[in-house]
């Protein structure tokens, strides 16, 4: 049997898998709390694997891996650095924001600063943001199912699309926990098969290493300047402590001492990733240095230079890889609109059923909207996620860090950052070459969101947080 | 992507491997676009290309490696790999353009070596002849062979690798030691 054809079966049993699961958890999500947060129900280790799962999309599977393939081992330093933004979460954010005990990023903004405005703003940028980072997820799947099963590449956008959708409309939070956990071992199991193998194949890590730096000598360090890594560092990091889907994470975790030790556990499958998809990257540039696209990098790895068995388990953990970031993506930009804005505005006092009724249906059409921007194929798959992460970060880190630890924080300044922020990624990305005052465009909206949001609420009222939130 | 160039039927580039019976590999490869090109290939410790050839002249490669280069007149090229030792495994290197030239199809042919199997990159084998086939999306830069029998499979000499084991080996222990140390944490906040 070819690698292609046990990949498809691999692939069929996915599906099947996560339609039973997505049916399964339906039972349990009998409420709105029960299908967007678990029914805060989530313990550390289902937890790490959620806020992993999260974080690890196609950007890394086949994104990192392509930039491994093209600029070497430097890039590799983005994961210890953006575990910062971690640290930040497990001290600045998680704890305090399962305090507040709401359901969405949008429902803490409505608390802490006492207003729907906000709250519709929040929602807005999240619906933009995560329909480019689904398009991307969709885009990746669609070059691996095109490889694969030589399907038109529109075709196998859509079908990526659909295992997102199943499963989510499904089973919603708790679906997206459990494929969570399924998608940490398969990522776990896959790379410790792949990284020995490859290890063996290329002569081991010296000779690997000979030979790439023969190649080009940034290869072995160096591509990216250090100035460079904290940047892009600083937006991954900083955006990931302050993620919509990350929040929304956390308000499903059982309590906030359990949101510290689930980021511990997230650090354990990501080191594993982390290790497995640089390995993949530089093994793959050495075995087949001149592949048309970086971004084919990972399928190329894993349909032609692996051995079938280990090559069908990579790739399977690449789709379950794309689908479940596409699903957590789905829900939570689904939610931003059906959760926040309708039954928010139109229909507070809507029944239970009437509101699962709502998301799946918005989740329906949303999985449609990403389509249209992934057939168009923007970018390389990592640099679509990068900008989507660049605008969020920099719409949501002083708002969320600093409205949760700072008493002074205004309703008025969490507004003008939260604007002006993203407006800053958005010119700063214009100019590209040469970057407007030496600046990358995450460091200009981080620093624009951060800036703004400080001189305004110095300059007007401040909102105590609310005296309402529970704690554990 | 790939798809559209498989569907454009036969394969612009193409491989022909011959392992002769002394495992010497006669190797011809053929490449569609405009010469003269610069081929490139990847030092191997069990193999020493040889008998470059192309337009009917015989091609000295340059450089010191582990990647040398050949300066061809022609995107049609032929050289042969001499084993250096009768080793079990071994990493038979391709010549590739050195830069992208889309997908390739590749053919090994036993003529009587006992060559087993080939590891990377993966290829279907021809039950009974001897032939192993595959289509790739780009050259690859060695074919790894497996015999039946042979010796172990020597080391080689590591080249300079600039700063790669410092990063490598420095970004492994940060990984392990910030994870360790943050559960440690986290689950003494949590006791």
């Amino acid at each position: 049997m070819s690698t292609s054809a046990l990949m498809l079966a691999a692939i069929a049993a996915y599906v099947v898998f996560a339609c039973a699961v997505g049916i399964w958890s339906s039972r349990k999500a009998r409420d709105e709390a029960g299908f967007l947060v678990a029914g805060r129900s989530l313990g550390p280790i289902l937890g790490g694997a959620t806020l992993m799962a999260n974080q690890v999309s196609a950007g890394t599977t086949v994104g990192i891996v392509g930039f491994h393939y093209f600029s070497g081992i430097s890039y590799a330093w983005t994961w210890p650095l953006t575990w910062i933004g971690w640290i930040v979460a497990a001290l600045f954010v998680a704890p305090q924001m399962r305090k507040f005990a709401g359901m969405t990023l949008p429902d803490f903004f409505a608390a802490r600063f006492h207003s729907d405005s906000i709250r519709v703003l929040a929602s807005i940028l999240i619906l933009l943001g995560y329909t480019f980072m689904l398009s991307a997820q969709y885009q990746a799947g669609g070059l691996i199912f095109g490889m694969i099963a030589s399907i038109p590449y529109a075709r196998a956008v859509l079908l990526v699309a659909s295992i997102s959708f199943l499963y989510t409309v499904l089973g919603g939070m708790f679906s997206n926990a459990y494929i969570g956990l399924f998608k940490a071992g398969i990522l776990v199991a896959a790379y410790c098969c792949t990284v020995p193998f490859l290890l063996h194949q290329t002569g081991g890590i010296a000779t690997l290493a000979g030979s790439l730096y023969a190649i080009d000598p940034r290869l072995a360090g160096g591509w990216f300047s250090v100035r460079q890594l904290i940047a892009l560092s600083l937006a991954l990091g900083l955006g990931t402590a302050t993620a919509p889907y990350e929040i929304t994470a956390f308000y499903s975790l059982t309590s906030q001492r359990v949101t510290r030790l689930a980021i511990g556990y997230s650090f354990l499958f990501q080191a594993f990733v982390a290790v497995g998809v640089l390995i993949c990257g530089l093994a793959t540039r050495s075995l087949m240095p001149y592949l048309t696209n970086p971004d084919l990098a990972a399928p190329t790895l894993a349909l032609y230079l692996l051995p079938p068995w280990i090559g069908v388990l990579l790739l399977l953990a690449i789709v379950v890889t794309l689908t479940r970031t596409g699903g957590a993506l789905l829900l939570t930009s689904a939610s931003s609109f059906s959760h926040d804005i309708y039954l928010h505005f139109l229909r507070p006092k809507a029944s239970e059923r009437e509101k699962l009724a709502v998301h799946r249906t918005v989740i329906a059409l949303l999985a449609l909207a990403p389509i249209a921007i992934a057939v168009m194929k923007l970018d390389l798959v990592n640099f679509v996620i990068l900008f989507a992460v660049k605008f969020l970060a920099s719409a949501f880190f002083a708002p969320v860090v600093l409205g949760l630890n700072w008493a002074r924080s205004s309703r008025a300044a969490a507004i003008t950052s939260m604007v002006l922020g993203p407006a800053a990624v958005v010119i700063w990305a214009k100019f590209q070459h040469p970057t407007l005052f030496g600046l990358e465009a995450a460091e200009a909206g981080l620093l624009v969101n951060a800036i703004s949001f400080i001189a305004v609420s110095l300059s007007s009222t401040h909102h105590r947080r609310p005296a309402h939130a529970s704690s554990d | 992507m790939l798809a559209a160039l498989a569907a454009l039927g036969a394969y612009a580039n193409s491989i022909d491997v011959r392992i002769t019976p002394d495992r010497k590999a006669e190797i011809h490869e053929r490449f569609s676009g405009a010469a003269p090109v610069n081929f490139v290939y990847l030092d191997s410790p069990c193999v020493r290309i040889g008998r470059i050839q192309a337009d009917g002249r015989l091609i000295e490669p340059q450089g010191a490696g582990p990647w040398r280069t050949v300066a061809s007149p022609a995107l049609e090229i032929s050289y042969e790999a001499v084993p250096v030792a009768a080793a079990r495994a071994c990493p038979v290197s391709l010549l590739m353009p050195d830069h992208p030239v889309g997908p390739v199809s590749v053919t090994v042919t036993d003529l009587g070596s006992g060559l087993r199997f080939i590891s990377v990159p993966h290829f279907a084998a021809d039950p009974g002849s001897k032939i192993w086939t595959a289509n790739f999306p780009a050259v690859p830069s060695i074919l790894r062979l497996e015999w039946k029998t042979g010796s172990p499979p020597g080391g080689s000499t590591p080249a300079p690798a600039g700063r790669f084991a410092l990063n490598f080996w420095g970004l492994c222990a940060v990984l392990v030691i910030w994870t360790a140390a943050y559960l440690l944490w986290a689950r003494r906040d949590a006791s």
